[in-house]
């Protein structure tokens, strides 16, 4: 009865988005019907939640009368590995997509106390249609709870529910596929929020620093989100793949990429639209860009169109269909952005030198690198299609074309924090600052001494990287010095949305250290091992000591006893795996990570063979990634302090105002200088 | 165009200074480099390029490597999902980075090996897109989106300068009230 139940309720789910959104419509017309639309949505919600629950009960249960559950469970896989399998399939992760959307549909109806009505309704109108949209794909092309037998593709001549199902692929069998997906779809799909506000507030003709106040709460959950989702796929992609890397530039990250850098851009220019009322129509255009780019993204992974190590294999007709959505939903969107632009009162006037100035020219430089993400990904695609060409777009381009625009904008942070809204003293703050820059470029120097740098162009690169991640770091800690005087107790009267700006600018001068770092002195060697070989990587010696062989229930598994030498100096035992997964027939290197607080020596054994003269070898890599923890601490940093930002005071809806007036927000840079 | 010469990555023993200490390195790099240049320009008719193009290369084993682990990275495996030769473990790979090598050895440049890549596998082997009239909106658009931008920036800027200071109108001076207001 699972599969019935939950059927049902998706069917529910869909019936109640449209009506959700059936009722704003009449709304438009005759005012009366849509403040309905507040029940349909948390009905909608209710109804997805059911659905999914009922997924995950197929799941749980191994019922391979499920197509899904058959195609991607099996009754040996751990219990974590059988839930999170709802989700590890293009079915499956579309339901998942659905939730998280009536859910953030419901949230507007839950958290959006203080807004004003109309605005409301016409935003839970715009997600009902979202939800009709992307629950009806699912339901009828895509549908994870369909039985064998009601397979529409009927590819299963199964006359019973087979006794076994076909497993999932070994490299999603991973506590990663618990949080990443769920992550990653709780960012992409929180911008669905932003779009509806964007729309409602472009169909009411009424954008103000009202409106840019309200969604920048939905910005930051989702941008924290996405953020994290992101990072957590990074780090599982480093150590679950096995080839010691953490990004690719492989299309599908870019997918992921591309909604973070609008995102981070729409982040900053709704501040200035709240404190300024100006780039309005500039943030409506990036609030609805956010979310086209994350619908591109789930388009892209499923078209059909990419081979990556995180695609879905899917048939290119749903790919179409999704396509259509895309284009329907977006091209609505800037159609009516378009009509209505004009229209929108411009905001006031900048000084050329502000702190407004300082968030343009962020917006500007985000943009162009957005720009330069997008065409690398899709230039590809389109050569192929178009000219029937192929070509590759990788590291080398990024490196020349997004790394510079990248290092410009985060060279502008420290001096743009320290500017004053409204009239700044570009003089006084460069001042102010210089002490900082100077040892930001002893850091960097001191970095560069001690790296045995390869050319004077890399020696270059690793610089100017180094210069930037301490100098973002330290200009961070200038700012706090700035405005608590050393003090505790002024530290702890800074508004929350203070800490989160300078957890999120030290986050990114985390990341950056971390990234320069592990690029310009990773070391690795490979070689064919057997039991008693040494592989040298840098400073570290490799030896193979012996071989094990484990089980689970699985997986069956030979490994290696590793042991590694610093000049002599055990420095740590590595016991990597090379895991045969029955059910489907298929292998995976379990990576081993020998943990430092910084770096990693990363170990993988893969392709076992038999050297001629008879002993067991394997395909040993062996790495050492300097500062490569900072990497995903960095980004972390950074979704925390969104979140802490978020949980500023001021920014929660339908709290009453403080009744003690704030220090005025134009002398939140600080000393104001005149 | 000089940049991929240069080694990216340093997984030789070099230290910091090793290139100072090596003249004929540093010699053979120049002329790599410039010799690069060239053919980039496709000024074969600068004769300077003519002489250069046909002097030997300066053999130096550490150079060679770095040069190699730098092509490595540029260089995709055809039969892998969107991963470096460098990166990969499979056959193809090895393959690939025997060859390149060898072509070091023989003293090819790395323009030459990037063509003769091309020429057997077709663009698809380079991560790096050609700098082509097909691929100009790919390398153009992104920096002239800065240099437009900040341009459009000055320009509003003079002009505000010179239009008007700031006095606030009545209407202005009540908005701004509100606004005031609406912030505590
Ligand atoms: C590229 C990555 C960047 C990230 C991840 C990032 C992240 C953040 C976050 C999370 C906040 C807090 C937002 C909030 O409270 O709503 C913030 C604020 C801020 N950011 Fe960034 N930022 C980035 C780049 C930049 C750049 C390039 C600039 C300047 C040119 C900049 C200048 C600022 C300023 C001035 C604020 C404070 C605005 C205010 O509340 O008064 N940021 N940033």
């Amino acid at each position: 009865m699972t599969a019935e139940i939950g059927n049902f309720c998706l069917v529910l789910a869909f019936m109640l988005s449209i009506a959700q959104a059936a009722v704003v419509a009449t709304g438009l017309r005759r005012p009366g019907l849509e403040r309905y639309s507040e029940g349909l949505s948390l009905a909608a919600a209710v109804a997805i939640i059911g659905a999914f629950a009922m997924l995950v009960t197929a799941f749980v249960r191994s019922d391979f009368s499920v197509v899904n559950v058959y195609q991607h469970s099996h009754t040996d896989k751990p219990l974590l590995y059988k839930i999170t399998g709802a989700w590890g399939s293009h079915e499956g992760s579309m339901l998942l997509w659905c939730l998280i959307l009536l859910v953030y549909g419901a949230m507007i109806t839950l958290r959006g106390g203080g807004l004003s009505a109309g605005l409301k309704h016409k935003a839970l109108g715009v997600q009902g249609l979202l939800g009709a949209a992307f629950t009806g794909f699912t339901l009828f092309s895509s549908n994870p709870l369909w039985r064998l037998a009601e397979d529409p593709n009927r590819v299963w001549m199964l006359e019973a529910a087979p006794l076994q199902g076909l497993s999932l692929n070994p490299a999603l069998q991973d506590p990663g596929l618990a949080f990443h997906p769920p992550m990653l779809y709780l960012g992409y799909v929180g911008f669905s929020v932003v779009f509806s506000f964007a729309v409602a507030a472009l169909i009411e003709g009424r954008l103000d620093r009202a409106w840019a106040r309200w969604i920048r709460p939905w910005v930051l959950v989702a941008w924290s989100f996405l953020t994290a989702g992101i990072t957590v796929g990074a780090f599982w992609a480093y150590y679950e793949l096995g080839w010691g890397g953490w990004w690719a530039w492989d299309p599908v990250e870019n997918a992921s990429f591309m909604p973070w850098l609008a995102a981070t851009a729409l982040l900053h220019s709704a501040i200035v639209m709240e404190k300024r009322d100006a780039l309005k129509a500039w943030t409506v255009f990036l609030g609805l860009l956010a979310f086209t780019f994350s619908m591109l993204g789930a388009f892209l992974v499923r078209s059909g169109l990419l081979t990556s190590v995180h695609a879905f294999a899917v048939d290119p007709q749903r790919g179409i269909l999704l396509l259509a959505i895309l284009l329907v939903t977006a091209g609505a969107g800037f159609a009516l952005f378009a009509v209505r632009a004009p229209d929108l009162k411009p905001g006031g006037l900048f000084a050329p030198v502000s702190r407004e100035t300082a968030l343009v020219l962020n917006n500007l430089l985000l943009s162009a690198a957005l720009c330069s993400v997008f065409l690398g990904t899709l230039y590809p695609i389109l050569m192929q299609a178009v000219f029937n060409k192929t070509m590759s777009v990788g590291e080398p381009y990024y490196l020349a074309v997004f790394a510079p625009i990248m290092i410009v904008a985060l060279l502008l942070i420290p001096i743009s924090t320290l500017m004053a809204w409204r009239r700044a003293d570009l003089k006084g703050v460069l001042q102010r600052l210089g002490l900082t820059f100077g040892f930001a470029a002893l850091a960097a120097a001191v970095g560069l001494v001690l790296y045995r740098g390869a050319s004077w162009w890399s020696q270059a690169q690793y610089l100017i990287g180094l210069l930037a991640g301490f100098w973002l770091i330290f200009g961070s800690f200038k700012f706090l010095w700035d405005r608590t005087e050393g003090k505790l107790k002024r530290a702890t009267g800074l508004p929350l949305s203070t800490w989160g700006m300078l957890l999120a600018h030290i986050g990114l001068g985390v990341f950056v250290l971390g990234a320069v770092v592990e690029t310009h002195a990773k070391q690795g060697a490979t070689q064919v091992m057997a039991v008693g070989d040494t592989l040298k990587t840098g400073r570290y010696n490799l030896t193979f000591d012996d071989t094990f062989a484990a089980t689970a229930s699985n997986y069956d598994a030979q490994g290696g006893v590793f042991s590694v030498r610093d000049d002599n100096k055990r420095v740590c035992e590595a016991r990597p795996q090379w895991r045969y997964y029955g059910a489907s027939g298929s292998s995976q290197s379990e990576v081993w990570l020998c943990f430092t607080p910084l770096s990693d020596l990363y170990i993988v054994m893969a392709q076992p063979q038999t050297l001629p003269d008879g002993r067991a070898a394997w395909h040993v890599r062996f790495f050492y990634n300097p500062w490569v923890r900072l990497i995903f601490l960095g980004p972390l940093l950074m979704a925390l302090g969104g979140l802490v930002s978020l949980a500023d005071r001021r920014l929660r809806l339908g709290v009453p105002t403080k009744a003690k007036p704030r220090p005025s927000e134009d002398t939140s840079a600080g000393k104001v200088e005149t | 165009m000089v940049r991929g010469l240069e080694p990216r990555m340093n997984a030789d023993k070099r230290e910091y200074f090793g290139l100072l200490r090596r003249p004929r390195a540093v010699g053979s790099a120049m002329l790599a480099a410039l010799r690069s240049m060239c053919v980039y320009s496709r000024s074969f008719v600068v004769p300077i390029c003519l002489l250069l193009a046909t002097t030997p290369a300066l053999a130096d084993p550490a150079q060679d490597e770095a040069r190699a682990e730098a092509l490595f990275r540029e260089v995709r495996c055809i039969q892998c999902q969107s991963e470096s030769i460098a990166d990969s473990t499979a056959p193809i790979a090895a393959d690939m980075r025997r060859l390149i090598r060898e072509d070091i050895a023989a003293g090819k440049d790395d323009v030459r090996i990037r063509e003769e890549l091309r020429a057997r596998y077709t663009d698809y082997v380079l991560f790096r897109p050609r700098f082509a009239a097909s691929n100009l909106l790919l390398w153009v658009l992104p920096p002239l989106i800065v240099l437009l931008g900040a341009g459009l920036l000055f320009w509003l800027g003079k002009k505000q300068k010179t239009s008007r200071t700031y006095e606030l109108s009545p209407e202005e001076t009540e908005k701004l009230r509100e606004i005031m207001k609406a912030d505590d």
